[in-house]
């Protein structure tokens, strides 16, 4: 297991919420939206940033751009309908970039991503555009309703292939599919995932059997999101320190991948 | 030259992992000693567990840290398997530690999770979170006041026998009369210091950034405080200390010694100097002792008090 000293653990020197104002709302799909903000962070695809809304909750969300500041949020609670409901002029808290990245490996990526995973590799799609890498998506939804950021890949210019549980939109299969079926065909030099983490577990393996360098995002519950607390927990590394964003050589005989993680109260529960 | 005895075990070098820091799973537990810890403190753990306050519950600056955790822990049970587990891959001494919100529920705790057979309990008398939840009051802090800590020691000492340290806190009025109390109902030894009470609030939000709203201050800004706590400590019991707050070098830690600490903890500073701080520490600290010719950690403990 790699055991290399954190990223920027020291994302910034003061970890506590700057208040940043909406400045705009984008309608992504039924229950997903954009939230774009007053102000730049400087951050790359991958990273996450703490969004805090006052008496309501705080937690980690992918960086959907950088300048200015862009997040996208599906629907699915408590916080997340509140972040949902932002209207421009509105104000909230936020620290961070934290985490490590997506780092392009080569010339020709493949990017597989499911529900509100395809936000972090929209912005990789965007830079690998910038750096005349050749980008793939597949984007996994579970139906038609759901698909997201499609145009956003079309303007990167990437090749799209959609997949849905249902069928009711493009091919009836689930992403790590899609993918396996690519990668039988022809070569790429990095794979990115994004998304529930049974789908990631799923595109690992593949991407381990065609020998192609794969990096993943690992989801859990944060705290600090600096590396302090032990709340996201993934083996003997940190989803916010170590993570979001591991190889699948780091991944190799975590037993926590794939497989369990920590609730808030701190008891291990599972993905089953 | 760093091999320091605390009671009855060796630790490779001073530098003990903090309670509440990395600790929620044995195999993070282990990276802490892989990252050059001498000991390791498990997070704190009540009977039944608890689900802790919902963030923003740890934020940083520069100089402080300020958390409410709240005291999330999967309740003994699931602790005692953390243990085991941790006891199977780590050469490091673990110390167990418990709250819970009476003496005799404290002793209870202790005793469930004695059964795991950590190399030390230590009594966390004085989480700054809890005092006005339900249950907590009426007494609030353990360690605010000596009566109280005392009459948890005791019980604690009643049903467990393993060493018992009594984390103790700066919020009070004399600590030295609180780790007396606590010398003579039984401990053996003394944590000090938990975090001091502290607040922040975000001016546009017009809100405190915690969740809880208020919190416990560690880090750098936290050194001062708990090095008098030390001194103080030092000066009015027999017993050993492991001395915590605010430690980010090999320097601190030698200054925490010579205040009376028999062994440093470590917490925050993983934020400031990354997971490798422990090693970092001892590296520093062998450093100044070759320089200034020390030869044993033992010569430091108290050096300031002669
Ligand atoms: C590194 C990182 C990046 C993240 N990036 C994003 C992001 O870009 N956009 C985003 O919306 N969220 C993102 N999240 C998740 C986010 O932090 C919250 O967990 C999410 O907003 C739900 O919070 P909540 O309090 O609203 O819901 P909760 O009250 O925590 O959950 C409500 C219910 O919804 C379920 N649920 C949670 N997520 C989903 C989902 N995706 N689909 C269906 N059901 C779900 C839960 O299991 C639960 O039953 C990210 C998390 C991490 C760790
Ligand atoms: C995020 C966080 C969680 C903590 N949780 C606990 C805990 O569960 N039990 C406890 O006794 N102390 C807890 N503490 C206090 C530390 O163990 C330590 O006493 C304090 O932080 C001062 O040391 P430091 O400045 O080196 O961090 C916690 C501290 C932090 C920062």
């Amino acid at each position: 297991m790699n055991d290399s000293f954190p990223k920027p653990v020291l994302g910034s020197l003061y970890d506590v919420p700057e208040t940043f104002t909406v400045t705009k709302t984008r309608q992504e799909n039924y229950r997903i939206k954009t939230v774009f903000f007053d102000k730049a962070l400087p951050c790359s695809p991958g990273q996450f940033v703490m969004l805090w809304i006052p008496g309501v909750n705080e937690r980690p969300l992918s960086a959907y751009r950088s300048d200015p500041l862009a997040i996208t949020i599906a629907n699915v609670g408590k916080f997340s309908g509140r972040v949902y409901v932002l209207n421009p002029g509105d104000r909230v808290g936020i620290r961070g970039p934290y985490g490590n990245r997506f780092e392009l490996h080569g010339k020709n990526v493949l990017l597989v991503g499911g529900g509100y995973g395809l936000v972090p590799l929209s912005f990789l799609a965007e830079e690998a555009k910038k750096r005349g890498v050749k980008a793939t998506v597949v984007i996994g939804a579970r139906n038609g309703k759901d698909v997201i950021l499609e145009k956003d890949f079309e303007i990167a210019g990437c090749r799209t292939f959609i997949c849905t549980e249902d069928g009711s939109r493009g091919l009836r299969a689930r992403s790590p599919d899609v993918a396996a079926a690519l990668l039988a065909k022809e070569k790429f030099s990095a794979i990115y995932g994004c998304g529930p983490e049974k789908m990631e577990e799923a595109l690992v393996q593949t991407a381990r059997k065609h020998r192609t360098p794969c990096f993943v995002s690992v989801e859990r519950h944060m705290k600090c999101a600096f590396g302090i607390c032990g709340a996201c927990a993934c083996g003997d590394r940190l989803a916010c320190a170590h993570g979001p964003v591991f190889s699948a050589e780091e991944l190799e005989g975590n037993p926590d991948f794939g497989k369990t993680f920590l609730d808030w109260g701190g008891k291990r529960q599972s993905y089953e | 030259m760093l091999v320091t005895s605390l009671l009855n075990r060796k630790l490779a070098n001073p530098a003990v992992l903090a309670s509440g820091i990395l600790g929620t799973a044995a195999l993070l537990l282990k990276y802490v000693e892989e990252c050059g810890a001498g000991a390791l403190t498990t997070k704190s753990c009540n009977l039944r567990g608890r689900e802790g306050f919902q963030n923003p519950t740890v934020v940083s600056t520069e100089h402080f840290m300020l958390n409410a955790v709240g005291l999330s822990n999967p309740g003994v049970e699931e602790e005692q398997e953390t243990v085991r587990a941790l006891k199977k891959k780590t050469k490091a001494p673990i110390i167990g530690s418990v709250f819970e919100s009476a003496p005799e529920t404290f002793a209870e705790v202790t005793s469930k999770l004695a059964e795991a057979k950590p190399d030390f309990i230590e009594l966390d008398l004085s989480c700054p979170h809890l005092s006005k939840e339900k249950g907590f009051a009426g007494y609030g802090d353990f360690s605010s006041n000596p009566k109280a800590a005392a009459e948890v020691v005791e019980k604690v000492k009643e049903a467990c026998k393993l060493p018992v340290f009594a984390k103790l806190s700066p919020n009070c009025a004399s600590i030295a009369e609180v780790a007396q109390a606590c010398e003579g109902a039984g401990a053996d030894g003394i944590t000090a210091i938990n975090t001091a009470k502290g607040m922040a609030i975000n001016a546009e939000l017009k809100s405190p950034v915690l969740s809880n709203k208020s919190g416990g201050m560690s880090g750098p800004a936290l050194k001062p405080i708990a090095v008098k706590c030390v001194y103080d400590v030092y000066g009015a019991v027999e017993i050993p200390i492991i001395g915590t707050g605010g430690v980010l070098n090999g320097k601190d830690a030698i200054e925490m010694m010579m205040a009376g600490a028999s062994a440093v903890g470590i917490g925050s500073a993983v934020y400031w100097r990354g997971f490798r701080v422990f090693s970092l520490i001892s590296e520093e600290m062998r450093a100044w002792m070759k320089e200034n010719g020390y030869t044993s950690t033992k010569q430091l403990v108290g050096a300031a008090h002669e």
